[in-house]
């Protein structure tokens, strides 16, 4: 059976008649306008399904690390009680929770000119789309300084990665936030110079949609890990 | 939105293409909220991040179980707020929402499955409670 295509490109050029798998593999292999890659038979690109697969696994990935941090929360009074460790800390006599509320503040915002760029680019205001993007990034950037000073902060205290539940738990999960964070402010950089050297234009608005699902993602990691670490009462 | 319905068999081999022009219409050419969406939706965060912020100043003087359930609540409502505007789960394709879904739903299992065993483990093993 002819497939009825409307798109040139779908027409096999390999001389497989009929066949839609292009060279990459690919079903129907068009490129399409307004930055959404290929056609697929999911109806959804390629990437755009890679990107929602990784952020899927990346759930589970926070998920075990705050579940982790949950299961050994408020513990440590009894290790130190048993002499297993010398000091138990009271994260909330640690916290710093208005300078927290601050740059959890600044990354929600980062959000938003991260949606203020795909929308810029989309429209193919390619200047305005570079503010929002250095802006989205300088966020990013002082967050992590926040986050570099607060671990500062509590390394003065005396806690550490091996003092106690409390210190693995808390600055493996928030580090590894961290680190998300800091890969995302190089992936919008690279964005930023693709632009500056003219390679990205709102054909190109996908990648700036991928990146900004990845940038959303890391978002409300933080979302639940604010609540769930900094605001949530805890009792020893 | 590509259907099944809008998918034939390309060939012999069985290969599927979409069919018609509509169904070459990508599933992710649905429209973006406007800018102005957004920053509603930013005035709303950062709102509900106020009350939470402000919430947990009443430690001491309400309850602890319902302070946490609120707490909880206003995370979710923020994390919900934030997927389906921000991420565009609210206009994509339902693909990519029972993606997200299904690693949300896997990571409430392995959190509940980590408590059970924590449970289990402190009978068993007379660990320090809290």
């Amino acid at each position: 059976m002819t497939a009825v295509t409307a798109d040139p490109a779908l027409a096999p050029g390999d001389g497989d008649a009929g066949n839609p798998v292009d060279d990459h593999g690919d079903h129907g292999g068009s490129e399409h306008g307004g930055g959404h890659g290929h056609t697929t038979n999911t109806g959804v690109s390629n990437t755009k399904l890679a990107i929602w697969a990784f952020l899927s696994s990346e759930c589970l990935f926070f998920g075990a690390f705050i579940a982790s941090y949950l299961l050994y929360r408020g513990r440590d009074t009894n290790f130190a009680k048993a002499g297993l460790i010398s000091k138990a800390f009271n994260p909330h006599d640690l916290f710093n929770i208005p300078f927290t509320s601050a740059t959890s503040f600044i990354l929600l915002m980062s959000s938003l000119t991260m949606v203020l760029a795909l929308a810029a680019i989309q429209r193919g205001d390619e200047r305005r789309f570079r503010i929002w993007i250095v802006a989205t990034a300088l966020f990013g950037l002082t967050f992590i300084s926040g986050q570099v000073f607060e671990f500062t902060e509590f390394y003065r205290e005396g806690l550490r990665l091996s003092s106690g539940t409390f210190g693995s738990t808390f600055f493996v999960m928030t580090g590894l936030h961290g680190a998300h964070v800091t890969v995302g402010i190089f992936w919008l950089l690279s964005l930023y110079q693709r632009s500056l050297q003219g390679k990205l234009g709102p054909e190109k608005a996908e990648a700036v949609e991928v990146a900004g699902l990845y940038w959303h993602f890391v978002d409300i990691v933080w979302i639940v890990i604010f609540t769930v670490v900094y605001l949530v009462p805890y009792h020893s | 939105m590509t259907t099944t319905t809008d998918l034939v068999p390309a060939d012999d081999h069985g290969a599927i293409v979409p069919a018609t022009p509509a169904a070459l219409e990508p599933a992710s050419g649905h429209s973006h909220p406007a800018p102005r969406q957004y920053v509603m939706v930013a005035v709303v965060l950062v709102v509900i991040t106020g009350i939470e912020v402000a919430m947990s100043y009443l430690d001491g003087h309400m309850n602890s179980t319902l302070l946490i359930f609120m707490l909880l609540g206003a995370a979710g409502v923020k994390f919900v707020l934030v997927v389906a505007w921000f991420m565009h789960l609210k206009t994509d394709s339902k693909i990519l929402r029972r993606f997200f879904i299904l690693g949300f739903v896997g990571a409430l299992l392995l959190f509940t499955i980590i408590m059970l065993v924590l449970h289990g483990m402190q009978n068993s093993y007379n660990l320090p409670s809290r």
